[in-house]
């Protein structure tokens, strides 16, 4: 067997799948092949660092060496894995094998510096598997497969901005207008790369919340020492924050930067637009240059200092309140001298009143009450920028879908709340069966409890009221109700006879009550012949019999430990278990 | 394309609520990031400058190469630029030109294209669209930069052979059977002196060789201003072979002036065409020599188009009016029709001589009417036609 190249087993391993035909690996591909990991891997070590950080200024004493540089190999092997793959498919069993070595790590990793703890350890976990899965090694875990997670989906739509199989057509078919102009519409690549610029951008957010929290006890200061820190592996310190979080930035900007010159010049390869071999490096450059003006611009942005926007209002309004008096001043002080003449002019006028020098300014704020005016330009510039951003963020909302963002926001809402109470309904309504189950027997007993008579006189009181047909119907379905609850309960599929026949089977004495009762309710409920009293007295006296049998079959069962529907009974409480 | 406004108002909200340094600095990154690539491309667009050199007169099979030239005369680079420009269709296959190219501040990128000259025609080149954006994809920004340029396609000229147009204006330099006049820039030879010869046409030269006075001979010739009026009324064409037969009569037109200014003679161009600028009728013009005058007659008929205007008989008698005395009128046109030979007959009573130019499929009916009235006819239906085509009749003068 001919044994691979180290070029081909490299251009396997690192270069994305392209299919059309002309494809031909050159100098920049290899550029591409390398900064994609190389991003991809420095941006989940990031983003790992900070995790770490925050756990370990929650918990001092987590064991986290190792875990950032294991997240980056994890991020790596997933790049690798997924590079190879011609489509997006997720295979646990290739996944598992994969991801052992790395869970072993992330469990044995803490043992390097403490060896000796190891043995007992492993007795423990002999003896416990289940001391196995402690809470560090689950963070631990949970870091290594969001590492691995990331890397292989991000990998995955670094392979869908490029030309796909099939996008690129042959001639002939090229040659068919409707063809060309159906093919346009769904050829975009834009997906991957926001799918992307979603995953990093959230993941950048979660970063500034746990790095932000981490911080705000700590000075963050963009030093050597704190590079250094960053840099090197096992603890990282909380001082490297800034370094980190920037760092994360800058990479993902650069990344984004990257892919869409990818999928640029892919839309550029499907349309066969021909590209001058200087765009390639144009983009680097002004990447690099818009990243590097920007990143200037950010550090010598203020950032300390700042007033909060009620003081920084506060303290313009009194600056105003000033230069309005000195204006005003200034314009009466004009029109007192051009008056002057003819003040003087005329004898006995009295200007006593309107001399400028009855006019006291407003009361200079006291030194140390107000901010000085560094201060203020900074919180100034820093809240102008902030005022600008929600501004044009809006009006640019507002111009792209301006009636869908209101009732957008609003259908989201309502469908969120409409779900939410479904959730609660569904929930709540086995609690509702119960409860009101519950409050019926709850009910029962106390008017039970509270008439001094038994009901039955109440009952027939309430029964005489009826009509002889409905009269019978209620005395059928007492009965179908007493005998359910002795564990004979009618299907609603069952007809009348069918259920009958289920009566009798499991009480043979009912009969023959059971039928005349039976009878007279199918000729109550379906015949239009009027009920008469003899049917009503008919079916009374079946009633009557069947409710004496069906009682005694109930104090039968419960002399034998049953409960009425012939399961176990907690003879206790003489509740059914 | 990104969006990144809700990603930057939440860091926004972060900073303000846990007030913790590096928050800020990466609000402002972001912020600085969003604001460079917003302006960025539409800065870049607006110091765009497109020039397009090339000849913008061409006869019909020549190649036209033209170069576009875009310059960015502004202070930052542009990391992409498609252009798209729009062809004339049928000049060039596939009828736009598209290219992705980048330029450093204050470069000047080249684009060269060729256009095949396979149509006659009025055409514009443009206008040129450029897409450019940032290189986050978060704006893009799209404009048409320049104006269009005009180019002329000439129509194309086939050699005529001798048609032998008469005219009856004094002066030319044809050669006619009639040796009643005489130019006296050509000389033919030299003979004795006869009493009654005019002293102007001694030859000195040839009085000292002989020692006799000897005068010129000069070669009788005749001055021909014609005038071509071309018939474009669409409806008197036969709508099978009418988009054929009013190209082969604007092409007959062509060869004729080209032929006739070739012979150094005056001629005009009257039609009842379009133009396909304006889509109004336009006239021509009258008599002229020279080949800047042929020059605007191509050019008139370039931009020429057939349509439903004046019918030719009505349009023939209103330039009556206009066209020179004595001129010879060469009436191309698809048939004879009795109201064209009736304004035909009308022009040679007012003393015009008419030779009328068939452009039709050759068929027995031909020029059976003028035949019979001894109107001097030509028929042409395909372009190798025109060469060695003899007068079918020639009538009277």
């Amino acid at each position: 067997m001919k044994r691979r190249s180290w070029s081909a087993t490299l251009r396997q391993w690192f270069l994305p799948p392209e299919f059309y035909r002309e494809y031909r690996p050159g100098p920049a591909t290899w550029v591409e092949a390398v900064f994609e990991p190389a991003v991809l891997v420095a941006a989940v070590v990031s983003f790992s660092t900070g995790l770490v950080q925050f756990g370990l200024a929650l918990v001092p004493t987590w064991p986290a060496d190792g875990l950032v540089p294991l997240a980056g190999l994890a991020a790596l092997a997933s790049f690798l894995y997924a590079r190879r793959l011609a489509r997006g498919a997720i295979l646990w069993k290739e996944w598992l094998v994969i991801l052992v070595p790395f869970l072993l790590a992330v469990r044995l990793l803490p043992y390097l510096a403490h060896p000796e703890a190891l043995a007992g350890d492993l007795w423990r976990w002999w003896s416990d598997p289940l001391s196995f899965f402690d809470l560090s090694f689950i963070v631990g875990t949970l870091l290594v497969a969001g590492a691995w997670w990331t890397g292989f989906r991000t990998t995955l739509d670094l392979n869908s901005l490029r030309v796909q199989a099939g996008e690129i057509l042959s001639e002939r078919l090229q040659r068919d207008p409707l063809w060309e102009t159906d093919r346009g519409r769904f050829v975009d690549h834009t997906t991957p790369l926001r799918n992307v610029a979603g995953r990093f951008l959230a993941g950048g957010v979660v970063l500034l919340v746990l790095s932000g929290l981490t911080a705000l006890d700590v000075r963050q200061l963009l030093s050597l020492s704190a590079v250094v820190a960053l840099l090197t592996v096992g603890r990282p310190a909380a001082s490297g924050a800034l370094v980190n979080v920037l760092l994360y930035f800058v990479l993902v900007l650069l990344l984004l930067a990257e892919m869409q010159y990818v999928r640029q010049r892919t839309l550029w390869q499907v349309a066969q637009v021909p590209v001058a071999p200087t765009v390639p490096g144009h983009w680097v450059l002004s990447s690099l240059g818009l990243v590097a003006v920007a990143l200037a611009g950010a550090l010598l942005l203020p950032t300390e200092h700042m007033l909060p926007l009620a003081a920084l209002l506060d303290s313009l309004i009194q600056a105003l309140r000033v230069v309005a008096f000195w204006l005003f001043f200034a314009l009466y002080l004009v029109l007192w001298v051009l008056t002057l003449p003819f003040r003087l002019l005329s004898p006995g006028a009295a200007d006593e009143g309107l001399a400028p020098g009855r006019f006291q300014p407003p009361a200079a704020p006291t030194p140390g009450s107000a901010p000085g005016w560094l201060d203020l330009v900074r919180s100034l510039v820093f809240w102008g920028i902030a005022l600008l951003v929600v501004l044009y963020a809006g009006r640019t909302l507002l111009s792209q879908r301006p009636g869908r963002v209101v009732w957008g926001l609003l259908a989201r809402a309502g469908r969120a709340l409409g779900r939410l109470w479904g959730w609660l309904w569904r929930r709540a309504g086995a609690a509702r069966q119960r409860a009101g189950l519950l409050a019926g027997r709850l009910l029962a007993r106390v008017l039970s409890a509270a008439a001094p008579v038994r009901p039955r006189a109440g009952r027939f009181r309430w029964l005489r009221r009826l009509a002889p047909r409905d009269l019978v119907i209620a005395l059928y379905l007492a009965t179908v109700e007493r005998a359910g609850r002795l564990g004979v309960a009618r299907r609603p599929s069952q007809t009348p006879l069918e259920y009958q026949a289920a009566l009798r089977q499991r009480f043979p004495d009912l009969e023959p009550d059971l039928s005349a009762l039976t009878a007279a309710f199918l000729e109550a409920r379906y015949s239009p012949r009027p009920i008469g009293p003899d049917e009503v007295a008919t079916a009374r006296r079946a009633w009557a019999a069947l409710r004496q049998r069906l009682h005694r079959w109930r104090r039968r069962g419960r002399a034998l430990g049953l409960s009425d529907d012939g399961g176990p009974l907690d003879t206790a409480s003489g509740r059914a278990v | 394309m990104l969006n990144l406004w809700p990603f930057l108002l939440l860091v926004l909200l972060l900073a303000v609520t846990l007030q913790v340094g590096f928050l800020y600095h990466i609000f402002y990154l972001l912020v600085l990031v969003v604001l460079l690539a917003h302006l960025w491309g539409r800065y870049a667009v607006g110091r765009l400058v497109v020039r397009r050199r090339f000849e913008p007169r061409a006869f019909y099979g020549e190649t036209i190469p033209v170069v576009l030239e875009v310059h960015n005369t502004g202070w930052l680079p542009i990391p992409w630029l498609l252009v798209h420009e729009r062809l004339p269709l049928a000049l060039a296959s596939p009828a736009f030109l598209r290219r992705a190219l980048a330029l450093w501040p204050r470069e000047r990128g080249r684009l060269t294209y060729t256009l095949h000259a396979r149509q006659r025609g009025y055409y514009t080149l443009g206008p040129l669209t450029v897409e450019t954006g940032d290189v986050l994809g978060l704006q893009r920004v799209e404009r048409i930069v320049g104006a269009t340029d005009p180019l002329i396609v000439y129509p194309k000229i086939v050699p005529v052979g001798e048609l032998g147009l008469p005219s009856r204006v004094p002066l030319g330099l044809l050669r006619t059977p009639q040796p009643l006049y005489a130019d006296p820039v050509r000389v033919i030879g030299v003979r004795p002196y006869t009493t009654g010869d005019s002293f102007r046409l001694i030859h000195w030269k040839a009085t000292a060789a002989t020692g006799a006075l000897q005068v010129k001979k000069l070669e009788p010739a005749m001055m021909l201003p014609t005038v071509i009026l071309l018939n474009l009324h669409l409806p008197e064409y036969e709508r099978v072979f009418a988009h054929y037969a009013a190209e082969l009569a604007i092409v007959v037109a062509a060869s004729l002036a080209s032929h006739l200014v070739g012979l150094r003679q005056e001629v005009g161009l009257l039609t009842n065409g379009l133009d396909s600028l304006t889509g109004q009728p336009i006239i021509g013009a009258l008599p002229r020599k020279g080949r800047h005058h042929l020059m605007l007659l191509l050019e008139l008929l370039a931009r020429v188009v057939p349509g439903e205007t004046t019918p030719f008989p009505v349009f023939v008698r209103g330039q009556m009016p206009r066209l020179p005395w004595g001129a010879t009128l060469v009436l191309v046109t698809p048939g004879e029709t009795p109201a064209l030979l009736e304004s035909v007959l009308v022009l040679r009573r007012a003393g015009f001589s008419v030779v009328l130019v068939y452009v039709r499929p050759p068929g027995p009916a031909v020029g059976e009417r003028s035949a019979a009235l001894g109107l001097p006819y030509y028929e042409v239906w395909r372009e190798e036609h025109l060469e060695g085509a003899r007068p079918a009749v020639r009538g009277s003068r």
